[in-house]
């Protein structure tokens, strides 16, 4: 089984992106071959997509994060978020900040009965959420890249749990989103996975949304929504591909940073 | 040994007791010396037993029955007193260790060993039998190895019946994983072929170390003893014959003692012989005193041995014979220790090497019987063995592996939840298996013959490879049905897969086992995913909801998503409104959920999710009096749902792929046939699994005798069809996915308190 964990997340993956695994009629044609990853960085626990349930439920928790560390007021939230978050710069060689760069504070972001995304005041028991825009401008042949990197503080693991719920319910509920007025997300799948399952052992619990991005009359790429949590903190990255650059790639980039900020969250919480 | 009590006697029967060996309900077994010098177990009979009348009436006629024995293969009745105030019997020692100690400390016996002792205790219980005695526990304990050969110890004199039967009240005293499966039932009396079946156990586990029923629960060794075909990998194979025929289920069917001595003993050569005719030739046989006819099967037996020692050693391996040697050491030692005061009669006669005693082994063996004995009574009470004592009913025993049918011996395996979560599933599963094979052995000229192996792996992930493995390690087993759980069949796919063992899933429903590229895996019933499609019919065409909520559970994980999704996508592509709702696996409360839902104005709610969170769900729409269609999937089709929910579960809809074979006239003559062979109704996926089954049996008759192999039949398997009761078969020839027609997916709905079948879940809208 675990031999096996490279072919089997990326079946996982093609599963998800194909949306095989909604599409019930089409899961019988569904492709066994995958996209083999090289493997992912190797200090992060990277993680890359999802492998199959091999446990369910387990009783190791990720990590125990010291009490003392963990945020309980906005401010010690939002020096979380705030030093948890990537920056261009972290993002590598050549990222630079979107305009506008960075989230308004006190705010967090909201998928409306329209789907369209909005940026609503933050309810009572959301401590802090960041969201840092950066993007790889274009290059030649290659498109431009934009990614997003974000940290939401709650005051609960429940709260912080049902932030992903909440992602997977709005996948759901408009599997075509709008980010701005001029752009789309379409084609929308996604997949929760929690701690144990399908060798998830990165984060108490994760989502991974695939989709197409549209911006105005340009041709759709593919995106990536990575979302963990690590007890009340949740981080997130997106990244929005480009010609010239390829949906691998693009999903080891996500991959690799996230991994990075969840690190970073171990770090932040256990003092170290 | 114990050292005696201070309410010990220190005298009794004559003998100076030495120390206690065991205790029993029957009474106390001591260790004595006689007035001769030898030493002697003296079993003595408690009070309550002594009087009884016909207890005592009975005793005497065993005893004066095993007086007449002289096989030197038992350790012979020494004396008897039935009318005694409190009753006895002494029985003679000998020295070695216990068959079960040796294997333990030295590994399996050598060929050679094993034909000695198996054709030696063989006639051992050739002459109890002859006498009209039954052993009733003949287990790797109760054999003691000497140096000219194994001695039967501890038989059935002066032993309660009940002592190792199931009783009405559900005890089973004895030694599971050595009791015939007619005694595992609580079916059978306890008679000769018994014996039969505990000799074959014994002679597998001298020769592989395991028990051939495998260790572990009581539980699972008393199902796999009735259910199961021996597990006799590494048995040497002409004896492996040997030892299946004394492993058949039916008793019938074993030889007796008599016929298996003469099997075994087709290298008579090689074993050593008979003392009692190396006594003849070694002194005159002179009548003995018969109060103490130990000394004829004791030491002169020893004696007699020692004159032909080359012979001796050889039927054990040389640390075998140390081993028997240290013992009788310490036996030696074991007098002078206790010796408070100097008996010069047996001071002066120094017992010959048999006197030497081996009660260290013997009291071993004793307190774990005692032990197995207390364990067993409390498993009983929990209830567990009366279900398994009804689960055979009066057949089963025909299913497995007949070696003297004609034909080569070919075997399907289960790989299920027999113990965990889903074992209500699993048992189902099983009876369908074997109900499938016993109707094909039971035909005549059949161009083999099957056998079934379950595997249980208490539907626990972590144990499915182990299980997987298990099966595929057994070169006998073309195909695998099974496994029960999701989690079970993801986990262990790449195991069979690995092996190119066919394996036929009928319960587990996720997607991604048709993703991992197996090539040898089969989805005999419709992914999860496919459920949503009979859902979204219910709801439109019956239910004529107009907004559809739904309800994924995280705590239940991709099966939910699996629904949740593809019902939503679903209702879009109609379009029909829906309220999706996904609730965090931490959150109990679904009343957030609910409040959400019907803001939206859902008229019906669907739950993806298991049964126990789902019964949470159904009391809260109760208290707040939903009116509108609840609907699940499979999950909830649980008898644990109807329990958790009590009465908020009336009303539930259930699509499922299990069909209720009590009550669809196609099922009927399963439905009787499944009562005959076990006594109960088929439960739900029985008959699925009955499906799949006659579908492989059909499958591997198809070809020929050479090419029965697992690799052939997975082709021949993906290609081909068959027409079940419950569903339609057929598969795609790369992925092994059902092909799906409309049939195998049904509706239940909760009435009264139980599930009662509504049919076939109709795929489309009507009209």
């Amino acid at each position: 089984m675990r031999g096996n964990a490279h072919g089997v997340r990326g079946s996982w993956v093609t599963l998800l992106v194909t949306g095989s695994l909604l599409a019930g009629c089409s899961a019988h044609g569904a492709d066994g071959g995958s996209p083999r990853r090289t493997g992912a960085s190797a200090h992060t626990a990277s993680p890359q997509a999802t492998a199959p349930p091999t446990g369910g439920s387990t009783a190791t928790p990720v990590f125990t994060p010291d009490a003392a560390f963990v945020p309980r007021t906005s401010k010690d939230g939002q020096r979380l978020v705030e030093s948890v978050v990537f920056t261009p710069g972290d993002w590598g060689r050549g990222f630079v900040a979107q305009d506008p760069a960075v989230s308004r504070p006190g705010t967090w972001p909201v998928l409306d009965d329209g789907c369209r995304w909005e940026r609503e005041k933050a309810p009572r028991g959301v401590l802090a959420s960041l969201s840092r825009y950066s993007l790889l401008p274009a290059d030649g042949s290659k498109g431009a890249v934009k990614v997003t990197a974000a940290a939401t503080a709650h005051s609960s693991a429940l709260g912080a749990d049902e932030q992903l719920s909440t992602t997977l319910e709005e996948a759901l509920r408009c599997p075509e989103q709008h980010p701005r007025a001029d752009t789309r997300i379409t084609g929308l799948n996604s997949l929760g996975t929690p701690f144990g399952a399908r060798e998830q052992e990165y984060a108490d619990d994760s989502v991974l949304e695939a989709g197409q991005y549209v911006e105005k009359d340009g041709a759709a790429q593919p995106y990536r929504w990575m979302v963990a949590r690590l007890g009340t903190v949740v981080v997130a990255v997106s990244v929005t591909g480009a010609k010239g650059h390829t949906e691998q790639e693009l999903q080891q980039l996500g991959a690799d940073v996230l991994g990075q900020m969840l690190v970073r969250v171990q770090q932040r919480l256990k003092g170290k | 040994m114990e050292p005696l009590r201070t309410s010990d006697p220190s005298r009794l029967a004559g003998r100076r007791l030495l120390g206690r060996l065991g205790a029993g309900g029957m009474g106390v077994v001591y260790l004595a010396r006689s007035a001769d010098g030898s030493l002697v177990a003296l079993k003595v009979i408690q009070a309550e037993y002594a009087e009884d009348a016909g207890f005592r009436e009975r005793f005497r006629r065993e005893a004066q029955t095993a007086r007449r024995m002289t096989s030197p293969w038992v350790a012979s009745l020494v004396d008897a007193d039935p009318d005694a105030a409190q009753p006895w019997l002494a029985t003679a020692f000998v020295p070695g260790p216990s068959l079960g100690e040796a294997v333990a400390a030295h590994g399996p016996l050598p060929v050679r060993g094993l034909r000695v002792l198996g054709t030696r205790l063989a006639q051992a219980l050739g002459e109890l039998h002859g006498a009209g005695l039954v052993h009733r526990d003949v287990k790797p304990g109760n054999v003691l190895l000497a140096l000219d050969g194994p001695r039967l110890i501890d038989f059935g004199v002066a032993r309660d019946p009940r002592d190792t039967a199931l009783t009405s009240t559900g005890v089973v005293v004895g030694t599971p994983g050595f009791l015939p499966p007619e005694q595992a039932r609580g079916t059978g009396e306890s008679a000769a072929p018994g014996d039969i079946f505990s000799l074959g156990c014994v002679l597998a586990f001298a020769a592989t170390g395991r028990p051939p029923f495998g260790t572990g629960s009581l539980d699972a060794l008393l199902y796999r003893t009735v259910h199961d075909a021996p597990d006799l990998e590494g048995v040497p194979r002409p004896l492996a014959e040997v030892v299946r025929g004394c492993l058949e289920k039916d008793p019938r069917l074993r030889p007796t003692a008599q016929a298996l001595s003469e099997t075994l003993t087709v290298t008579a050569s090689e074993t050593p012989p008979d003392p009692r005719e190396a006594l003849q030739a070694v002194r005159p046989a002179t009548p003995r005193d018969t109060d103490a006819p130990d000394a004829v099967a004791g030491g002169e037996a020893g004696q007699a041995a020692d004159g032909r020692l080359a012979a001796d050693e050889a039927w054990l391996p040389e640390p075998l014979v140390r081993l028997i040697a240290e013992r009788s050491a310490a036996g030696l030692a074991l007098p002078a220790v206790d010796m408070t005061e100097v008996d010069p009669v047996s001071a002066g006669t120094a017992p010959s090497d048999t006197a030497a005693a081996q009660p260290a082994a013997r009291a071993v063996g004793r307190r774990r019987f005692l032990l197995l004995t207390g364990g067993a009574a409390v498993v009983a009470a929990g209830g567990g063995l009366a279900a398994w004592a009804a689960l055979d009913g009066n057949g089963g025993g025909e299913d497995d592996a007949t070696p003297t049918a004609t034909g080569p011996v070919y075997t399907l395996g289960l790989h299920a939840d027999l113990t965990g979560d889903q074992k209500a599933v699993g048992r189902a599963q099983d009876r369908g298996l074997r109900l499938a094979v016993h109707e094909f052995n039971s035909r005549a000229g059949r161009p083999f013959t099957l056998a079934v192996k379950t595997v249980d792996d208490g539907g626990d992930p972590t144990r499915a490879p182990k299980a997987a493995k298990e099966l595929v390690a057994d070169p006998s087993v073309l195909a695998v049905i099974g496994p029960t759980t999701d989690a079970a069949a993801l986990a262990s796919l790449a195991t069979y897969d690995a092996a190119s063992l066919p394996l036929i899933a009928v319960t587990p429903g996720a997607t991604a086992l048709q993703v991992m590229g197996s090539r040898s895996f089969l989805h005999a019933r419709v992914t999860d995913t496919l459920l949503p499609f009979y859902l979204d019919v219910y709801l439109r065409g019956t239910a004529k909801s107009r907004t559809v909520g739904i309800v994924d559970d995280r705590a239940a994980d991709a099966y939910a998503w699996e629904i949740s999704s593809t019902l939503a996508t679903l209702l879009r592509k109609v379009p029909l409104p829906a309220v999706p709702k996904v609730v965090s696996a931490l959150r109990t409360d679904f009343g957030p959920t609910l409040d959400a839902l019907l803001k939206a104005g859902a008229d019906s709610v669907v739950f993806a999710g298991y049964h126990d969170r789902a019964a949470l769900l159904a009391r809260e729409l109760t208290s707040r009096d939903f009116s509108g269609v609840r609907a699940a999937a499979q999950g909830v089709l649980d008898a644990r749902f109807l329990s958790a929910a009590g009465d908020a579960a009336e009303g539930w809809v259930i699509v499922a792929p299990a069909m209720d074979a009590t009550v669809v006239p196609a099922a009927k003559a399963f439905r009787a046939a499944h009562r005959k062979l076990f006594g109960a109704e088929p439960e739900r996926y029985a008959v699925e699994t009955y499906d799949v089954a006659q579908f492989a049996v059909k499958t591997l008759r198809s070809l020929s005798a050479g090419r029965r192999t697992r690799q052939t039949l997975t082709t021949a398997l993906r290609s081909g069809s068959h027409k079940g009761i419950a569903r339609n078969l057929a598969f795609s020839k790369e992925t092994g996915a059902l092909v799906p027609d409309g049939s195998g997916v049904h509706l239940w709905k909760v009435e009264g308190g139980g599930f009662a079948y509504q049919g076939p879940a109709p795929y489309q809208v009507a009209g």
